[in-house]
């Protein structure tokens, strides 16, 4: 059975809100599926998901909030998650093709702009909650966009500012590389399960063999 | 104090009062609320209320396949909701009577 376009955007709404303010994603899978069955049987007897879930989703998804439990920890255990996996992402990538060496702005500015980034789409995307589609677009387009810019500002900082602040030796580099590959792999694993973690040795091989052999 | 007000303040009892009948899940629940004359609580404030007594260990929910779409999670009492809602109907009964009482001197 179908939901209609309006339920389905309901639902979806409730997940990123929910995911948003820091909520289990097991006990959120709980719930929407169990959300999803009452939807079906609800729309085949006439009722439309305001009549089912009240006229106020977000005073619904605080009282679920609330019985669910959230917390900042967790909220900041994802952001520094994703934050660890574009860096040690990064490290790998130049650790494969050179040996290393990092900017001041690199080692303090770049952590700073990638949490200042999923801070500005994650509020984008709480905001954006329940309000109408062109709404959520321009909201979450505002929040890439402060986002991005905050991004390019660093890397043009970084190409102004480019004198290397610490330089690896060879086997400093090696080393370097072999935990922040570690790293990398390891977190993906988490992530997105064994799939993930080949696919991501595999676009490691591929910058290497790219850079060593073909560039 | 609204009616709605009032309602939401007994209807943890009464959840409990359904489940304790037989195995239900949310649909059906919150339509035997509904007939039962929880007509002005939206259906969808039944699962804040499952959730947290879930956690606190007054039910306990199971989830079992179904034609019509998703699973469903059905919900039955635990020995500690059987007590939480004995209690609730000794206060329901204290406060009936209470109530009961002074509507009656009033209209006397």
């Amino acid at each position: 059975m179908k939901l209609s376009l309006e339920s389905e955007k309901y639902l979806q709404d409730l997940r990123s809100y929910l995911f948003t303010k820091g909520v289990k994603n097991e006990v959120l899978d709980e719930f929407i599926e169990e959300a999803k069955g009452h939807l079906i049987e609800g729309e085949q007897d006439g009722k439309d998901v305001h009549q089912i879930f009240g006229c106020n989703p977000k005073e619904y998804a605080n009282d679920l909030i609330v019985a669910m439990g959230s917390s900042l920890r967790r909220q900041l255990a994802i952001i520094s998650q994703i934050v660890l996996i574009i860096i040690s992402y990064q490290v790998s990538r130049m650790g494969l093709t050179d040996t290393l060496s990092f900017t001041l702005v690199e080692i303090i500015g770049y952590p700073i702009v990638y949490i200042l980034f999923l801070l500005f789409v994650g509020f984008g995307v709480r905001i954006s909650s329940f309000k109408s589609k062109n709404h959520q677009n321009i909201i979450l387009l505002i929040s890439i966009a402060l986002g991005m810019l905050s991004m390019i500002t660093i890397f043009l900082l970084n190409s102004r500012i480019g004198d290397p602040f610490i330089e690896l030796s060879s086997m400093g580099s090696i080393v370097v590389t072999g935990v922040f590959v570690s790293v990398f792999l390891l977190l993906i694993q988490r992530l997105l399960g064994w799939f993930g973690f080949i696919s991501a040795i595999a676009l490691l091989l591929f910058h290497f063999f790219m850079n060593n052999y073909f560039l | 104090m609204s009616q709605t007000q009032m309602l939401k303040g007994i209807l943890e009892g009464c959840i409990l009062k359904v489940i304790s009948e037989k195995e239900v899940y949310g649909y059906e629940l919150a339509t035997k609320l509904h007939e039962s004359g929880f007509s002005t609580v939206s259906e969808g404030s039944i699962y804040p209320l499952l959730i947290r007594m879930n956690k606190e260990k007054l039910i306990e929910g199971t989830l079992k396949k179904s034609t019509a779409g998703p699973n469903r999670k059905y919900y039955r009492l635990t020995e500690k909701g059987q007590k939480e809602l004995s209690q609730f109907i000794i206060n329901w009964n204290i406060l009936k009577c209470g109530v009961d009482k002074l509507l009656k001197e009033e209209e006397q």
